[in-house]
């Protein structure tokens, strides 16, 4: 029994990696993954957690909901893991959720998201729509115009998301001239069809939560339709540095994005992660995926180190009594929700693939996943 | 207490749940739980267009890519429903609230409380059909109640009775007929109806 103790301990803590390299979520999954281990490579260069590696097990579901269940109970039930990073929308959080909850582990799950959980066993890094899309609404009613048109893929967070832009758009004089869902795995034609009617009806703004493959042809189709998005930019709450890499930065010149990270931030943490991240995967540029993943390890790490011990419980308040000077800035999470303070941002992409950041709240955002109005009060952008 | 406690047990014994929802773990959580009750099972899937109609109770599942395509609400089913929900978001919350659901179960699932749920959502269904059933005899008493006063009016004028009278004839008449006073009362007016039509009303040379 002594002996077992001592080699799990040598063993170090054990961690569960959960995000899809492929599927519909590829793409951002994998900025997620990269940001994942860059922060465990560099915890554990620098001696691990009290004295322990991070020894991290990671599993790709390969974007299929069945297999973020299958994996996650694989992890809980057979690999002796109690820590899970991983999953980046809801469909799939709340695959694994009831797996989770039943062997009372902890999940820390770095997407923005619609809000309107909380669960004990989760610690929700990502922003809710009070730091990102009411922001985003008032940027572009006060900067732009109040002619709004939506499109989006057709599951929840478009729908929530189209629905906070919809009410704060016409509650403060704006007009949605239309609202459209489109399949995830809407093609050139659907887009064309779209694009036709964004031309017809003359907007302000294109507001997109267009997600994956169809967000990336969409932005590529854009100019050709003779939209400019200088005049006419699309609005976006994902659309990041990695996507515009892919897409062709020429291409995407002028659109907005709403998001808590640019890589283009000024600040120590941020050049210190670019740094590293170049050492590690060259090229390929940081965004708000791969921060977000990267910072949650970071707090993880800290929570570990006070409580000294992977049990969920003692995770958890220890993780509330934490913070973390990240590349987005100071992250701490929220006592009452499980959620974190962040701080929103306005980017304007530029012709290199980097935003310009045009907005940034004063000071970090407490998070309020279940804000279901939103006030006249403070609304506008100062 | 204790008989309508036995009630409630041997009704769960006896009554026919359907469970409409896709195959996998979250689905068996709900079917194991309601055979360890004791109910009579039918699971259905994929979602019919119809609800299925020999059922006491519908579980069934809410979510967002049914929006437009598949649903059915409360109104038009004699049956409790369940709905089995995977979000609380508003547009979601909307969505149940279209349903008309008597009950709801939220992801992630668990055996306890589908007990408490099935029981209550079969109590405010069965509540809420009394409640119908009155109302609609309200409206039945309150619709004959005015036939009966315009039939009262019309042998008042004609045959120049009283008021009681001419309640006492109508009473009188049914209870002979095996017919209601309101049936009476209708036929009275039918009658009357057609007199002015063939301009036999009051007022004309007949009558006088």
């Amino acid at each position: 029994m002594a002996n077992e103790r001592l080699s799990v301990s040598d063993a170090g803590w054990p961690i569960g990696i959960l995000f899809s390299r492929s599927g519909p979520t590829g793409v951002t999954e994998t900025e997620h993954f990269f940001g994942t281990t860059l922060a465990v490579e560099e915890i554990n260069e620098a001696g691990g957690v009290l004295g322990r590696l991070l020894a991290p097990v990671a599993y790709d579901p390969k974007g299929d909901l069945g297999e973020y269940r299958r994996l996650a109970s694989q992890m809980l039930m057979h690999d002796d893991i109690n820590v899970i990073f991983g999953c980046s929308r809801s469909s799939s959080r709340k695959a694994v959720l009831p797996v989770i909850e039943r062997n009372n582990a902890l999940l820390w799950y770095c997407s923005f998201y619609e809000g309107f959980e909380y669960s004990p066993n989760v610690i929700y890094t990502g922003a809710v729509p009070n730091q990102n899309s009411v922001q985003l609404a008032a940027y572009l009613l006060q900067h732009r115009g109040k002619r709004f048109f939506l499109v989006g893929n057709d599951y929840i967070y478009p729908r929530e998301s189209n629905r906070v832009m919809r009410d704060v758009v016409e509650q403060h004089g704006g007009k949605v001239l239309d609202e459209v869902y489109l399949a995830v795995e809407a093609g050139r034609a659907e887009l064309a069809e779209v694009l036709r009617d964004i031309v017809a009806a003359q907007p302000n703004v294109v507001f997109s939560t267009l997600v994956g493959e169809s967000a990336r042809l969409f932005y590529t189709l854009y100019r050709e339709y003779g939209l400019d998005p200088k005049t006419t930019p699309i609005a976006s709450l994902s659309m990041a540095e990695g996507e515009i890499q892919l897409i062709g930065p020429e291409l995407c010149e002028g659109h907005i994005t709403a998001a808590t990270y640019f890589a283009s931030l000024d600040n120590e943490s941020n050049a210190r992660f670019i740094s590293l991240w170049r050492q590690r995967f060259g090229d390929r540029p940081t965004s708000t995926w791969s921060e977000m993943a990267y910072t949650q390890v970071h707090l993880f790490a800290k929570a570990l180190e006070r409580a000294g011990s992977l049990d969920r419980g003692k995770l958890v308040a220890a993780a509330r009594s934490v913070s973390f000077d990240s590349p987005e800035g100071l992250v701490t999470v929220d006592a009452e929700n499980n959620h974190c303070a962040l701080t929103a941002r306005i980017g304007i992409c530029r012709r290199d693939g980097q935003f310009d950041v045009v907005w940034e709240s004063a000071e970090p955002v407490k998070p309020d996943p279940y804000l279901s109005t939103f006030g006249f009060s403070d609304f506008w952008l100062k | 207490m204790t008989s309508s406690l036995r009630r409630l047990y041997e009704d769960l014994r006896n009554i026919c749940v359907a469970v409409v929802y896709p195959p996998g773990e979250d689905r068996d959580i709900v079917v194991q739980q309601l055979q360890r009750i004791g109910c009579r099972l039918r699971v259905i899937w994929p979602f019919p267009v119809e609800p299925p109609t020999d059922a006491n109770v519908i579980f069934f599942q809410v979510a967002q890519d049914l929006e437009g395509k598949r649903t059915w609400t409360a109104g038009a089913i004699d049956a409790a429903l369940v709905a089995l929900s995977d979000y609380e978001s508003p547009t979601t919350l909307k969505l149940l609230l279209d349903t008309h659901a008597h009950g709801v179960i939220t992801k992630p699932f668990r055996s306890s409380g589908i007990l408490s749920t099935l029981v209550l959502a079969r109590s405010s269904q069965g509540f809420q059909e009394r409640q119908q059933n009155k109302i609609d005899k309200l409206e039945t008493t309150m619709k004959s109640r005015r036939q009966i006063e315009k039939a009262i009016k019309v042998l008042v004028d004609h045959q120049r009775i009283s008021d009681t009278q001419a309640y006492e004839h109508m009473r009188s008449r049914a209870t002979s007929l095996r017919i209601t006073v309101a049936e009476v009362a209708a036929m009275l007016i039918e009658a009357q109806d057609a007199m002015d039509r063939l301009g036999l009303g009051p007022g004309t040379a007949a009558n006088n």
